[in-house]
């Protein structure tokens, strides 16, 4: 026994040598996590029953809810200290700060969605940002003012829902899911941003729905690079954006080319306003209601499009300026694979400009008006395949276009007379960006708060339901 | 168990200790002056920033090489150092679409860095330079 101790003190002294010279402090296991609320999670929980707290309630209810500022001072110290299938609920007030979420599941919610708000103050970057954490939901609240994104998905995300979200005046976009599937977008609002107010980009298949939301006094209303593949964008309004719905493909990120987006039921109505902060890709595609810019296998249908200076509805190339990357040959493709960019030595041999080609892409049913160029404007050639049938329109460019491309039949020669015009669109000057600081924007108003949010279980977000497109009918103009 | 075998055993874990004792205070004292400073050697690397990734993540180089970062991107980017010794930073660390910015690492080791927008320094963005002794 004596040498086991002896074995054992001369363990201790030399680790504790070790750990002295280290500088470890003795309190760096201690959190305060411990003072809150079990964490039981429930069955998909990866810490449930690690961890017991002195709220029993928690167990009870298979969560814990955790109370911002009562029971901890900050938005980021409740995420923090929460595990998986918790709630973090947020007490009426201002918050100046910028969230980070890595775990999973967590359900994060105001208690009232307009007078709950994340403020940037023009120096915080994001809003509240998911990094890698699938199944966050986020809900019922107001960020406004961040140098970047008022809410944010990112990083091989699986599972994202926003639901009952305001973004306002902040410098990138309002709500933005990269690299992010598995993802529902409801009963939101964004304006002020110069990229777009809602953005699903590199990702296919996305399974994701955008559906009622608002996105107006944007650069563009809604923007989608290199995303697809079951991904809906239903009965939601855009309206006073340079330019509407543009999803599009780039080399500049992976997953390329944009495919598959469904574009159903939405009001998309003045989208030229001039008086935005706007980034390039906003200043080229503005004065249109629904443009298709280098995307492929696209589905526009009853709509309701109106006022627009160039076109309700775009189908048009994308010409990307200095690409680093060639369209790929074959796809799908492995997003992160694709998003690898040439080496300067083979960058050398690729255009000065690429042309994403719109391809196979299919409009019918729309109802559009009001267009100071032409209701329907197609600036691809037949062999790219795309078709037009049973649209309430008065103009098109080239003109007879639904027997030109009809969507059941014969392609024909689409001529050259929209190419002349979507060449000197782009030759055109702009009106430059405003500064999304001080560019004025409308008062919203209060937005609709998300139903028995302060009673409502957490759900944590799962794939979305896909919406049954075929029920859905060409919506009423606003009174 | 032995006294024979206790006996060592014990020797042998208070030897441990005391060999691993002067490493760790090595460590400790050993400081960023130290350390070695190549000269620039007039070779550049690239990173290039892409939405929304650093490629390559993982970039090896000479001490001495001057690495350039250039925006290749549709959003700004920036590149925050992690807090090492010894540091190095940009006198300006964010860089626009078309932007580049660039330092010359002159001692050998690993610095990690991410773009604080759209990451952390273990996912979304992040990025490594693992600057080698010149051959």
């Amino acid at each position: 026994m004596k040498h086991y101790l002896r074995t054992v003190i001369g363990l201790l002294v030399g680790f504790a040598l070790i750990a002295t010279a280290c500088g470890g402090s003795g309190d760096s296991t201690a959190t305060d996590a411990g003072e809150e609320v079990s964490a039981d999670g429930g069955a998909e929980s990866e810490d449930a029953g690690e961890e017991s707290g002195e709220e029993s309630d928690a167990d009870a209810a298979g969560f814990a809810t955790h109370v911002v500022p009562d029971d901890f001072p900050t938005i980021q110290a409740a995420v923090d200290a929460a595990s998986s299938g918790d709630l973090i609920m947020l007490s009426p007030g201002t918050y100046s700060e910028a969230v980070d979420v890595t775990t999973d599941d967590l359900v994060i919610r105001g208690m009232d969605r307009n007078t709950v708000i994340l403020d940037g103050n023009f120096e915080l970057e994001n809003g509240i940002r998911v990094i890698g954490a699938d199944g966050v939901a986020v809900e019922n609240m107001t960020a406004m003012n961040y140098t970047k994104n008022g809410f944010f998905w990112t990083s091989d995300v699986t599972g994202y829902r926003a639901s009952y979200l305001t973004a306002i005046r902040n410098g990138d976009y309002g709500l933005y899911a990269f690299g992010a599937r598995d993802g529902l977008i409801e009963h939101s609002y964004a304006s002020g941003s110069p990229d777009a107010g809602f953005y699903i980009g590199q990702c296919y298949p996305c399974n994701s729905v955008i559906t009622d939301v608002i996105s107006e006094y944007n650069g563009l209303g809604y923007s989608g690079t290199n995303s697809g593949g079951d991904l809906f964008i239903i009965n939601s309004t855009w309206r006073h954006n340079r330019a509407g719905i543009v999803p599009n493909s780039g080399s500049y990120e992976g997953c390329a080319p944009e495919r598959e987006t469904t574009i159903v039921g939405n009001i998309v109505h003045s989208n030229s306003n001039p008086e935005t902060a706007a980034i390039d890709a906003a200043l080229l595609a503005m004065g249109n209601g629904i443009a298709l810019i280098g995307g492929i296998d696209n589905l526009v249908e009853r709509n309701l499009i109106w006022d627009h200076d160039i076109s309700g509805i775009a189908v048009a190339p994308f010409p990307e300026d200095n690409p680093i990357n060639g369209i790929p040959d074959e796809y799908p493709v492995d997003c992160l694979e694709n998003a690898i960019p040439a080496l300067p030595d083979d960058a050398a041999s690729l255009p000065g400009t690429l042309f994403w080609e719109a391809q196979t892409n299919v409009v019918r049913g729309n109802v559009i008006t009001d267009s100071r160029t032409a209701d329907i404007i197609v600036v691809q050639s037949a062999e790219h395949g795309n078709r037009f049938c049973d649209n309430d329109i008065a103009t098109t460019l080239p003109t007879d276009l639904e027997t030109l491309a009809p969507c059941e039949g014969e392609l024909q020669n689409l001529g050259g007379e929209a190419f002349v015009a979507f060449f000197d669109i782009l030759e055109s000057t702009k009106p430059p960006s405003v500064d999304y600081k001080s560019v004025d924007l409308p008062d919203p108003g209060p937005q609709p708060n998300m139903p028995d949010a302060e009673t409502a279980e957490p759900v944590p977000a799962r794939a979305p339901e896909f919406p049954d497109t075929t029920s859905i009918t060409v919506p009423d103009a606003p009174e | 168990m032995s006294e024979k075998v206790g006996g060592l055993v014990t020797i042998l874990a208070t030897l441990l200790g005391a060999a691993l004792l002067p490493a760790v205070i090595l460590g400790v004292l050993l400081t960023a002056e130290d350390l070695p400073v190549f000269e620039p050697n007039g070779e550049t690397a690239l990173v290039q920033a892409i939405d929304n990734a650093f490629a390559p993540v993982d970039a090896e180089i000479e001490a001495g090489t001057e690495m350039v970062w250039l925006n290749r991107g549709r959003n700004g980017h920036n590149i925050i150092p992690e807090d090492r010794d010894p540091a190095w930073t940009f006198e300006d660390v964010s860089f626009v679409p078309g932007d580049e910015v660039s330092y010359v690492f002159q001692t050998p080791g690993t610095y990690r860095y991410y773009c604080s927008i759209h990451g952390t320094l273990t996912a979304g963005m992040p990025g490594v330079v693992v600057v080698t002794d010149p051959s």
